[in-house]
């Protein structure tokens, strides 16, 4: 029992992290229909950035500033160079999967340059260094950490796109963006700030996940291995979709090295398989 | 207020609206009539910043919008009803009106006192009210925005009467207050009860123009032209 409880807690704070990871994915998707693979690169970056940053500064403060910062700097600074007035970009997946590439290749090659390819993680805050027991079961605090943050980044998303105008506007955009436009709304605007918040929860996602998986070279591939089942198993463009599918990624993953460990992956892929078969469009059909 | 001169713009190769001009004045009701495919759609987008002008220029109230983008003509008083309703479905009536409405436009209570049903339905989403309050709500939004010149693109495609007659009370109301019209339509007889002065546009540009006055003196002569001339554009596209 104790043994279950323990690797259900840790599938779910790993699910947790890839979900702030995919909600940046899918809002990005949701919007812009732009099917944005950097994220993987962008986790990379953002997680050796806290690193350096609470290293040269000892706060905690400074390094999920600079980590959120700088990735929404990076999304709104991607939408403009790359994804404004393009509407050709918009339409086709293609490219748009060999910009995201091109742009993993970038920040890794610059990663490597400046950290020679080393492995590093953030140390954990005193506050969350601990463990609990319940039931028989040891979890670490910054698990419960995980699991806490990404409720709060579900429930921000919630109240951000139902209760306020940012997210009718937003919706609308999804809707039908040239009547958004009619009625007064600059949508360029709202796409680069869509962009901008995406890119800062996958800051979040590399400030959280530094002290969690870390940061060290292949990890940008890796993130993007566990979360495009994600998008698939929830369905492209669906933020509640996402949710219920990194909890099951994770809490399949974390069964799977725990009971299985060269079928782990698998039964991630197995998962996917089986709502293709069964729901091709994922399990939350609308954004 | 509006000036439209040598307007020219169209899809691809295609050129659709070839060498326009049109003026609509404060408090003016200008129905623009014409057969499918004579352009009055493309005019529209155009107008409203929605599909680039190729050539000529659009002027609102007295300043050159002709590159100007949608949401910025909007911002000077232009606003659209466009053909097929395009409301924002996943929002409900509340929120779409909160989402257009400008300090200058109108507020949930006088888009009550003309369509009610909007009020009744204030929590539903788009997608799940009927064609006609579909239709109401499309016009609802636009008026929230407070309209300067309003763009209304075969508004009475689909409507009940009864949401015509309201369509009509709105129109009055916008004259009064000196606002433009640019009614867009087929049914040439709804076009005739509102219209200050009608058009017809066929391939691409204005055919004829005469007063409302002169049309509703002799509507069938108006249809007669329609039904004449839609027959020798078919037979030069024939040829």
């Amino acid at each position: 029992m104790g043994q279950w409880l323990a690797v259900t807690v840790n599938g779910l704070a790993f699910g947790m992290l890839l979900f702030i990871l995919a909600s940046g994915l899918t809002l990005i998707f949701g919007l812009a229909r732009y099917v944005n693979l950097a994220h993987g690169g962008v986790y990379l970056f953002t997680a050796y950035l806290a690193i350096e940053t609470y290293t040269r500064t000892g706060s905690y403060w400074a390094a999920a500033g600079m980590a959120l910062g700088s990735a929404a700097a990076l999304g709104a600074l991607l939408y403009a160079l790359f994804v404004r007035g393009r509407a050709w970009l918009r339409a086709n997946p293609l490219p748009q999967v060999l910009l995201s590439f091109g742009i993993i290749y970038v920040i890794s090659d610059l990663m490597q340059a400046r950290y020679h390819g080393l492995a590093q993680s953030l140390p954990l805050p005193d506050l969350v260094s601990g463990s609990v027991t319940v039931a028989g079961a040891t979890v670490t605090e910054y698990r419960i950490v995980l699991v806490v943050a990404g409720i709060l980044v579900a429930v921000f998303l919630w109240l951000l796109l139902s209760r306020t105008s940012f997210g009718s506007a937003v919706r609308a955009g999804v809707d039908d963006h040239e009547m958004l436009s009619a009625i007064g709304r600059n949508p360029e605007l709202l796409f680069a700030s869509v962009f901008a918040i995406g890119f800062a929860l996958i800051g979040l996602s590399g400030l959280l996940g530094s002290a969690f998986i870390g940061a060290s070279p292949g990890v940008e591939y890796t993130i993007i291995l566990y979360t495009l089942p994600i998008i698939v198993i929830g369905g492209m463009g669906s933020l509640q979709g996402a949710f219920i599918a990194s909890i099951l990624v994770g809490i399949g993953d974390s069964i799977g090295k725990a009971y299985f460990p060269q079928l782990s992956l698998f039964l991630i892929f197995a998962i996917v398989v089986l709502t293709l078969a069964f729901r091709p469009e994922g399990l939350m059909r609308n954004a | 207020m509006l000036q439209v001169r040598e307007l020219r713009s169209g899809y691809g190769s295609i050129e659709i609206v070839r060498g326009l001009d049109l003026d609509v004045a404060a408090g003016e009701v200008v129905a623009l009539v014409g057969r499918n495919g004579a352009g009055k759609s493309t005019l529209v987008n155009t107008l409203m910043g929605l599909l680039p002008a190729r050539a000529g220029s659009v002027e609102l109230a007295g300043r050159d919008v002709t590159k100007a983008a949608a949401h910025a003509r909007n911002g000077l008083g232009l606003a659209v009803v466009p053909q097929g309703r395009r409301v924002f479905g996943s929002l409900t009536v509340d929120q779409t009106l909160s989402l257009a409405r400008r300090p200058r436009g109108w507020d949930l209570e006088r888009v009550a006192s003309v369509f009610p049903r909007l009020a009744e339905r204030r929590n539903t989403r788009a997608r799940s009210l009927s064609g006609g309050e579909q239709s109401a709500l499309a016009m609802a939004r636009a008026l929230a925005t407070g309209p300067t010149l309003l763009l209304l693109d075969e508004p009475s495609e689909g409507m009940s009467p009864h949401v015509l007659r309201a369509l009509t009370k709105v129109i009055g109301e916008l004259r009064a207050e000196g606002a433009g019209v640019l009614l867009v339509e087929q049914n040439l007889s709804f076009a005739l009860t509102v219209a200050d002065r009608v058009l017809v546009m066929a391939r691409g540009h204005i055919d004829v123009s005469v007063t409302g006055d002169q049309a509703r003196a002799d509507p069938e002569a108006l249809s007669r032209h329609l039904v004449l001339k839609a027959t020798r554009d078919q037979q030069e596209e024939r040829k």
